[in-house]
């Protein structure tokens, strides 16, 4: 099966501050694919928070409308699962052995993801918030 | 299905051969890989002290870095002192992983393993012969 690698680019994706419970949301644009299966995630952050992962088909992302909201999967990272390497940098938070089939109902080869803050101390905007967020995608081929 | 399977084992001698203060980490490059991506699927380690290890998992040889763009880690496993089993009360410690999905890519196409081994004890892990570890890794290349 060949893998398909995403990762946000610090500077333009999740950039905004996040209250507790509050999303961002991202288009990750140029997969390759419109269907397969997400098996690892790894979150670097500046700060260590309780993180959501939300994925959605397409770029409605969450509706209170029930039948519009295709919402196909999410991943929990606690803050207790966040280490940082010699006490200092980045924190590393890494979910393996997933298997959460993915497909894009606009088939415009974008994967639609939702980061939640789930802390209670509120996510920062820009540099001192910084977080990226990498999927690994089998595609079934 | 059959997988093709990469065993891929550091040398006692070679790598991992310094001390390592709480939370520090020593990395690695294991080349002749022969592949440039794979799925992980387990890990086993043998180490002279019983101490908790991470090993981390990185696609290029660039390992950590305080940029975020730049820091491409694909996952990252732990083992506990409680994991560290020995044979007869006597000998080495083993660790062992199975069951895992860690996929990676070695973003700088050299066939090689990029891995960083931090210590997560309160005890220094041993320089030289009384801190040895080896580290081997079951890599499929099918999955």
């Amino acid at each position: 099966m060949a893998k398909v690698m995403v990762k946000s680019d610090k500077d333009l994706h999740f950039t905004t501050e996040l209250i507790t419970n509050a999303i961002e949301k991202e288009a990750f644009t140029g997969l390759g694919i419109d269907h397969g299966v997400i098996r690892s995630i790894v979150i670097e952050s500046i700060q260590n928070l309780d993180w959501d992962l939300y994925f959605w088909e397409n770029s409605t992302n969450n509706s209170t409308d029930l039948d519009l909201d295709k919402a196909i999967g999410w991943v929990a990272l606690p803050n207790t699962i966040g280490f940082q390497i010699g006490a200092t940098g980045q924190y590393y938070y890494v979910k393996h052995d997933l298997y959460i089939p993915i497909r894009n109902l606009a088939h415009n080869e974008t994967l639609y993801v939702g980061l939640v803050n789930r802390n209670g101390t509120q996510k920062e905007a820009d540099a001192s918030g910084y977080i990226t967020v990498m999927a690994m995608i089998d595609d079934g081929n | 299905m059959r997988q093709d399977v990469v065993i891929v084992r550091s040398l006692k001698g070679t790598h991992f051969t310094g001390s390592l203060a709480q939370h520090a980490m020593e990395t690695e490059n294991f080349t002749g890989l022969g592949i440039d991506d794979g799925v992980i699927t387990s890990i086993i380690v043998q180490s002279d002290q019983n101490l908790a290890w991470d090993l981390y998992i990185w696609g290029t040889d660039g390992f950590d870095d305080t940029d975020l763009d730049a820091d491409k880690l694909f996952g990252f496993v732990t083992f506990a002192t409680t994991d560290g089993l020995r044979i007869a009360g006597a000998n080495q410690y083993y660790y062992t992983k199975h069951d895992l999905y860690i996929p990676f890519i070695d973003l700088d196409h050299s066939e090689e393993l990029h891995v960083g081994l931090v210590n997560r004890s309160a005890t220094a892990k041993n320089a030289g012969a009384t801190g040895e570890v080896v580290v081997e890794f079951v890599i499929e290349r099918g999955k």
